[in-house]
């Protein structure tokens, strides 16, 4: 019999096909490769700058283990949302499902959604080819892909053992120690990314290892990119066997989470928001527009604009150096940052519920005013912090030219990001392209103002 | 022969709120329990566990001899179940949504459980164009495919229009009539006098009432649920 999960799947992605119509569908596989091309420039100069100077590949090791942690945190956090909090849970969850064809269906369709993030790796990497030839580019595009399905597998497996960590009350000591003020149970999930992150990047790690010596002419250690995907099998392989075990009573463990954050959130919480003291500084009208935002944004999408401090840090982090090249690498971290970040203008907008059109006096200058500057006070992070760490390391004159550039940055992507919400459900589709592109081009104009 | 269902000394906590406090129940085949009880009685906590979505705190809970929480696909083999929120695949129509459920259990009739529930002219549409009123039904025609031996309903029957609801439930009768256990969790006291043969009263989280439908006479229910609701708040403040 033909397995009914897989067969739901394809007849799903058939009626998302025929509702996108052909050109939206094609869109959406071409747009991410295009947009790798379009950050190729940028890419180039910020990251792979020791190109043609790099006798012992060094440079080229450490930017292929930092593009593997990227893919392997990447696939990391997207197993945690397949396998752990997935849509389908609330409706499989009720049925006599095989737990393991389900997690493994699961991961065919993360692979299938998923497709395009190491092949976009490959694509920043063509760079490589003018001085290390095609091999040394192929092998490091096959160990983008063998490293994503090593994230992938081993996340997977490590998700489901979390679940069981969750439950058992011989872990509750050390969960206890690492949970912070989240439930004991959330402990494992938050845990689980990192040990997913650490086992599966040290097979990326040797095979990144692999990849410098064959760039020094040993290409017998090209096999060693065969050692990501090895242990993909081998956690695959693990994978249905955990799932029959833990998937059905994550549902169970995800409710007490769920119940007990509720019961943390305290009653300040409950009203207030992040940055809401901003809308004292407002009119009325815009004024209550942006706490609407802010509050909508803040429950919402907590983690991704709190990561805006983590995009300040990091930036921050890399312009720390001595090197003179550190704030152009800062700023171009700190650019993107605030590109991605941005796109939560099209999302809050496509999450507007629709009655509220419908039903409510619409007042359009003072809510594209408002949303405008919601999005770029939750952008303010990554210019501070970093435009603070360029002031004290390096000059107050630099310092001047980051600020400014990031501060523009946050002003015209939060600009770019309200246009595309216009576009609702499509809004994402169009700010992609136009954020790389954008990104790119100011970057590259900004990282010259720096040097 | 085992029990349908088999709440053992059942006890759900939040932090400190207790939603259910030392629940056994024993609920046989072949009979409709109305469970009912004021908001937040713990009614849908209750349903909760024995659908596997939560577990309990202490005790067990078994459906037709599985403990559900052990044994989570067995149990499900032989349960049915609506929840108060229902979740549907929204790109597939009800028609390919409920063929999937038929073969993740085994078998069913899609037709049957279309034409029972009023769907079968909307049936090739998709679900994300549904009302709520058609996903809940959709979710029920779902819950009844294969014939599971416990169908477990938290508020479904509630939001339904009158023809379709006076056709579920002479479904659900016969349903009961041929050894199926249905058990129906509302705070809509007339639907349970219309339905069940059993009514188990929640208050506070515990069992304040156990009675059979025939013997609480016309209007007999809702005289029941308010004396004993006014009985356990009065405990409470003593």
């Amino acid at each position: 019999m033909s397995n009914p999960h897989r067969k739901a799947r394809r007849l799903i992605r058939a009626h998302q096909r025929a509702e996108r119509g052909p050109l939206l569908t094609a869109l959406g596989v071409v747009l991410p490769l295009l947009a790798a091309f379009l950050v190729m420039p940028l890419f180039q100069p910020v990251f792979l700058h020791f190109l043609g100077k790099d006798p012992d590949g060094e440079g080229l090791f450490g930017v292929l283990v930092r593009l593997v942690l990227v893919l392997v945190g990447v696939a990391a956090i997207d197993t945690y949302g397949a396998l752990i909090r997935s849509d389908g849970r609330g409706i499989l969850g009720l049925l006599p499902v095989d737990a393991g064809e389900v997690a493994i269906e699961e991961l065919r369709d993360l692979v299938r959604a998923r497709a395009w993030l190491p092949v976009a790796a490959a694509i920043l990497l063509l760079p490589l080819v003018p001085t290390l030839g095609w091999g040394v580019w192929a092998a490091s595009g096959a160990l983008a892909v063998g490293a994503w399905l090593c994230g992938l597998t081993v996340s997977a497996a490590v998700h489901l053992l979390a679940i069981s960590a969750a439950e058992n009350p011989s872990f509750a000591g050390i969960l206890d120690l690492l949970r912070g003020s989240n439930p004991r149970e959330q402990a494992a999930f938050l845990w689980a990314p990192g040990l997913a992150l650490a086992l599966a990047s040290l097979p990326a790690a040797l095979a990144a290892e692999g990849v410098r010596r064959m760039a020094l002419g040993d290409a017998a250690a090209a096999a060693s990119v065969a050692l990501p995907p090895l242990v993909a099998v081998l956690a695959l392989g693990r994978v249905p066997r955990l799932a029959r075990s833990g998937w059905f009573r994550a549902t169970a463990v995800l409710a007490d989470i769920d119940a007990r954050y509720a019961m943390v959130e305290e009653q300040e919480e409950a009203t207030a928001a992040y940055m809401d003291w901003l809308v004292r500084f407002l009119p009325e009208g815009a004024g209550r527009y942006a706490l609407k935002d802010l509050r909508h944004g803040w429950r919402a999408r907590r983690s991704w604009i709190s990561a805006m401090w983590g995009v300040g840090i990091v930036a921050g982090l890399a312009a720390w150096s001595g090197d003179p090249a550190a704030p152009t690498r800062g700023l171009a971290l700190a650019v993107i940052g605030i590109w991605l970040t941005a796109a939560i203008g099209v999302i809050l907008e496509r999450d507007e519920p629709p009655f509220l059109r419908i039903w409510l006096p619409q007042h359009p200058t003072a809510q594209r005013s408002a949303r405008w500057l919601v999005l770029f006070a939750w952008l303010q992070p990554a210019v501070w912090v970093p435009s603070a760490v360029v002031a004290l390391r390096h000059d107050l004159s630099e310092a001047a030219v980051f600020f400014g550039a990031t501060l523009l940055a946050a002003g015209l992507a939060s600009a770019v990001s309200l246009g595309c919400s216009l576009l609702r459900e499509r809004g994402l589709l169009a700010y992609g392209p136009v954020a790389a592109v954008a990104a790119a081009v100011f970057t590259l104009l900004a990282t010259g103002g720096l040097s | 022969m085992t029990p349908a269902v088999e709440f053992i000394n059942v006890r759900r906590t939040f932090g400190k709120v207790v939603a259910v406090e030392r629940v056994d129940l024993t609920l046989a085949r072949g009979s409709f329990v109305g469970l009912i009880g004021h908001n937040g009685a713990g009614k849908s906590t209750l349903m909760k566990t024995l659908i596997g979505t939560l577990g309990p705190s202490e005790g067990q809970v078994k459906v037709c001899g599985v403990d559900v929480h052990a044994q989570p696909r067995e149990a499900r083999m032989h349960l049915g179940a609506v929840p108060e929120e229902p979740a549907v695949y929204e790109y597939l129509t009800a028609r390919e949504f409920l063929t999937f459920v038929a073969e993740v259990r085994g078998g069913g009739d899609v037709e049957e459980a279309l034409d029972f529930t009023g769907l079968g002219d909307d049936a090739d549409r998709l679900l994300r164009e549904y009302s709520q009123g058609m996903r809940r039904k959709t979710a029920l025609a779902a819950a009844v495919l294969g014939k599971p031996e416990v169908l477990v309903l938290d508020e479904s029957l509630n939001g339904l229009d009158p023809p379709s609801a006076a056709r579920v439930k002479q479904y659900l009768r016969d349903l009961v009539d041929a050894g199926h256990t249905v058990i129906l969790s509302t705070h809509v006291v007339d639907t349970v006098q219309a339905v069940a043969d059993r009514v188990v009263m929640l208050a506070h989280g515990r069992v304040v009432a156990d009675e059979q439908a025939s013997d609480l006479g016309p209007g007999g229910l809702e005289r029941l649920f308010l004396e004993k609701l006014a009985q356990t708040r009065d405990e409470g403040r003593r």
